[in-house]
Parts: structure tokens; sequence; C-alpha cells
């Protein structure tokens, strides 16, 4: 929770337009992410939350506009879109762990795959290979130690329940030391029960100043948790304001419409 | 007691379907005799044994398995390795032009292979393509080639089913921590797809088995030709053709039992009840 004034801009989003076939997804989006700041989502279905989450680390290709981040533009094709993804952690909606993989290979797979290219590839010492390859075993274990799954590290996926799933994928997102996470509706397709321990540990980064953006039907949560709230409404930003703000006293009559249906 | 009481029961069900079985092995064993003796089958019997075992046919026979086992094999895997490469290249966004050079290349390649039939192939491989590359190689060496050329066109095909039955998500997860495409395929949606396509890839090489069995026309000597080859010497095709079809029907069957077993343990990373 940054002071007005101090904030560094990390994500710089001009005019993104995002076209599927003939249909008008993101109509000039507009917005800038700041460095430690949580950024709920919020907005009916179809009003694009999930493709403007997921154009800031170009899964999908923007059509038209710029994503500034690092000093690139992300939404040049020319532009190296690996590197900057190592920076921008992603979290699904369907969790997406590796199935051919245990809980530990999914967390290791990308920064030992990483850190063993940068180190000179196949060509590596096999020093080296090991060295980075125990360092990251420590981390993830470590990480695993975190959430409480330490002894789920050799399962595989399909053994683990909805919520230990979502955990690990936030933690295999946290391994790789990103500058920030987007979080494409961590809870729709959790059972009730376990909304909670997934919700808490997005508080925890939260609250260590993890910078975030949330796309999310937990209304009660963004509430909570997020800095800023982005109101989306077809393919637009409508409103940008803070939670208290945003929930209590709403500018604009289609926000207001919405959080009366849905409060 | 009780035991011998169903039994008594279950012939009283079921005499008219015993009598109708034994009638059909009666008749069976009749037919059978009747023609034993039309084709003197103890004496053909007697010359497929004096050649296979006495004038070294089943060294010939031995030699011919292993070249099946060969072919069949090496074919089998250059196949998966070339399935596998066109696969992914036909699954690459084709945003770049020489990723659409690449997927024509790959079309042609498996229009090719998939249009002709594999003697056509052997036969243009070893008598013509290979000749004029100034290449001399054995005639079982170039048939592992050729059949692994072959294969890999069938492979493709059942390679890129088999990623695309990949969820999307799985791929996209890989993106999305950074890992560039190749790496993602390789280690994410490659190992996903080959445990989908395993029983498919089991039938291929039991199809792979059954195919080579044309080798002879390049001069291999396989299970066929070996069989073959005692027809030849000793004049009497009947009992080498039925050992031979025997053969091949053992090798399958042994074949497709080592397939369910391998597929049972590369579900391991699946729920199961045990």
């Amino acid at each position: 929770m940054n002071a007005e004034g101090n904030k560094i801009p990390l994500i710089e989003v001009k005019g993104l337009c995002k076209d599927f076939e003939d249909t008008q997804v993101l109509k000039s989006v507009d917005t800038v992410i700041y460095k430690g700041d949580t950024v709920a989502v919020i907005g009916p279905s179809g009003s694009g939350k999930s493709t403007f989450l997921r154009c800031l680390n170009c899964l999908e290709d923007p059509t038209a506009g710029s994503i500034w981040f690092d000093g690139e533009d992300l939404a040049d094709m020319r532009v190296d879109i690996n590197k900057h993804r190592e920076n921008i952690g992603m979290v699904f909606q369907q969790f997406n762990l590796f199935n051919n993989k245990t809980v530990l290979q999914n967390i290791m797979l990308a920064p030992v795959h990483l850190q063993t290219k940068k180190a000179g590839g196949i060509f590596a010492k096999r020093a080296v290979k090991a060295e980075i390859k125990a360092r990251n075993r420590e981390t993830a274990l470590s990480l695993l130690r975190r959430i409480g799954l330490e002894e789920k590290a050799n399962a595989y996926p399909s053994t683990l329940s909805g919520g230990q799933k979502q955990r690990i994928a936030i933690v295999r997102a946290l391994a790789m030391n990103p500058k920030v996470i987007l979080f494409d509706e961590p809870t729709s397709a959790l059972d009730p029960e376990m909304v909670g321990e997934v919700l808490d540990l997005i508080k925890q980064l939260a609250d260590e100043g993890m910078t975030m953006v949330i796309v999310t039907h937990e209304m009660g949560f963004a509430r909570e948790v997020a800095d800023r709230v982005l109101f989306m409404d077809d393919g637009r930003i409508t409103e940008d304001a803070p939670p208290a703000e945003l929930f209590t006293n709403p500018k604009h009559p289609r926000t207001a419409e919405f959080l009366s249906k849905v409060l | 007691m009780q035991k011998n009481k169903s039994l008594r029961g279950f012939f009283r069900r079921h005499w008219m379907d015993l009598l109708v079985i034994l009638a059909v092995i009666a008749a069976a064993i009749a037919l059978a005799m009747s023609i034993s003796q039309r084709f003197k089958f103890d004496l053909k019997w007697e010359i497929f044994c004096e050649h296979f075992f006495e004038n070294n046919g089943y060294k010939k026979v031995l030699t011919g398995m292993q070249n099946t086992a060969l072919i069949a094999v090496f074919g089998l895997l250059i196949g998966i390795v070339i399935g596998t490469l066109i696969a992914i290249v036909k699954v690459i966004p084709p945003y770049k032009k020489l990723v659409r050079y690449g997927q024509t290349v790959c079309n042609v390649y498996v229009a090719f292979f998939r249009g002709t039939p594999i003697v056509v192939q052997l036969l243009l491989g070893y008598y013509i393509l290979l000749p004029l590359l100034g290449v001399s190689l054995p005639p079982v060496t170039s048939c592992m080639l050729i059949f692994g050329l072959n294969s890999g066109a069938y492979i493709s095909e059942i390679m890129r089913g088999g990623i695309q039955s990949v969820d999307a998500g799985q791929l996209e997860a890989a993106r999305a921590v950074g890992l560039p495409f190749s790496t993602s395929m390789l280690h994410v949606v490659v190992p996903q797809a080959v445990k989908n396509i395993l029983p498919t890839m089991g039938n291929e090489f039991i199809a792979l088995i059954k195919e080579t069995a044309i080798v002879g026309y390049v001069g291999a000597v396989d299970i066929t030709k070996a069989f073959q080859d005692q027809g030849d010497n000793s004049y009497e095709y009947m009992i080498p053709y039925l050992v031979m079809a025997l053969l091949y029907i053992v090798i399958v069957a042994v074949i497709a039992a080592l397939v369910k077993l391998m597929e049972r343990s590369l579900s391991k990373n699946e729920r199961r009840r045990k």
C-alpha cells in the first residue's frame, strides 16, 4: 500500500485492443499497474477480464496497443517474450499443474531449466548443473514447507485436492521470483471449502508487498485485499478506484448495477 | 454334496448344448482325419522336421526372427523420432514463414508415405534411391531406414492426435513461466501425449512386425523369407506356412501383453485403485 506520489509503474497498458475473429473483446484498455499494488479486476462475464489478464503476459497476442514492462513493449512481436514471462507469474483457474511431473518437479522445472540455460545449456559443467538443481530443490522445499505441503513433494497432481493444487500452482509461480503475479479467477474452480486456504495464501503475498493482478468473483476478498479495483464492462475499464470507494460509492451506473446484483 | 448336486443340475439343464458340442468336436476330428489322409499330413510333417531340424532350417528361421525384430524395432524408433518432429512442426502456430514452409514439407512427406504401398517404397528406396545417392547398405539396414521413414508418416498423425488431446492449459502454464515452445513441448506436452497414444503405438509396432513380411523383395531374410526358403528347398509348403502363421500369432500375442504391462506402469501418476 504505497503512499500517493512515490508509486513506481510496473506495467503500463496503453490502448490495448484484442479481437477474436470478428468480435472485439478489448476495446482500448488503458491502465497502470504500480509496484507493490494488489489490483482486483471485477466485472460481468464476457466483459474481457480474463482476456485483459492473458494479454498482460501475451498468452493472447494483443491486436493493437502497447504493454510496457521492464522498458520494453510486450505487444511488439520482436520482443523476447519468454525473458519477460520469467518475471510475470501466472496462476490459472484450472490450476494447470503439469500432470506428468511430481509436485517438486512442477516447481523446479522452469527455474532449473532457465538457470541451466543461462549457465550454458547442455554445455554447462555437471557440477554447475547439480548445484542449480540442489539450490532450486531447497527453494522448492522451503516454499512447500511454507504452505504446509512438504510431504506432498513427490506426489503427482492427480492425487491432490483442488485447494492443494492451486496453492502449489501459486508456489510454482513464486519459485521464479516474479515481479508480478497474474491470477485468472484462482478460486472459481474450487470447492467452497477450499477457497479459504487459497485466498489466505494470496493475502499473505499481498501483505509481503508482491505486485498482483487478480481477476476474481470474490467481491469480499477484492474488497479486503485489493489496493485498487478495476471494474470492466464490454471490453473497457469503466471504473478504477480503491475498493472502499468503488464498493460503497460507485460512480458509474453500470458498476452500481453489477454490484447490486452480486453483493 | 452341494457341488455334486449342482453338477447334476448343470447336466440336466445343458444336456442339449453338451450334445451339440460333442457332435461338433466329433465332426471336426473326422474332417481333420480325412484332410490329413488326403494331404498325407504325416509324410509332410516328416519332411518338415527333416528340413527344419536336420538341414539347419531352424537356424535360418532364428536369423529371420532376429531380422524381423531388428527391422520392426529400429523402424519404430526411427518412426517415433521422425513422427514426433513432424507432429510438433504441424502444431506450431504458423506465425513465421519458415514454419509454414516446414509444414508444407511435412505434408508432402506424409502424403507420399501414406499414399504409396510400402513395397513400392522399399523397391524405390533400395534399388533406385540408395544407388543414386551412392550409398550401399546391407538389405536389413536399408529396410530399417525405409520402414522408419514409412512409420514416421503414420506415427506423426497418431502423435498429432495425442498432442492435441493434451489439455491446452498444460502448454499455457509452461509458456507462462517463461519456458520456450520447444522445451514446453518436450518436457510437458509430448510426455503426456505419448502416454495417451501408447496403446495405438503398440498397434503400430504390431502392424510394423507384420509389414516386415515383404522385406524378402530386397533380399533380406525375415521370418516369412526363411519359411519360404524352406518350402522351396523341400517342395512342401503347407507345414512351413502353417508354422509361420502360428509363429507370427505367438509373437504378436506376446507383444500385445508387453504393451499392456507398459501402459499400466506409465499410468502410475494417475489415481487408481490398488
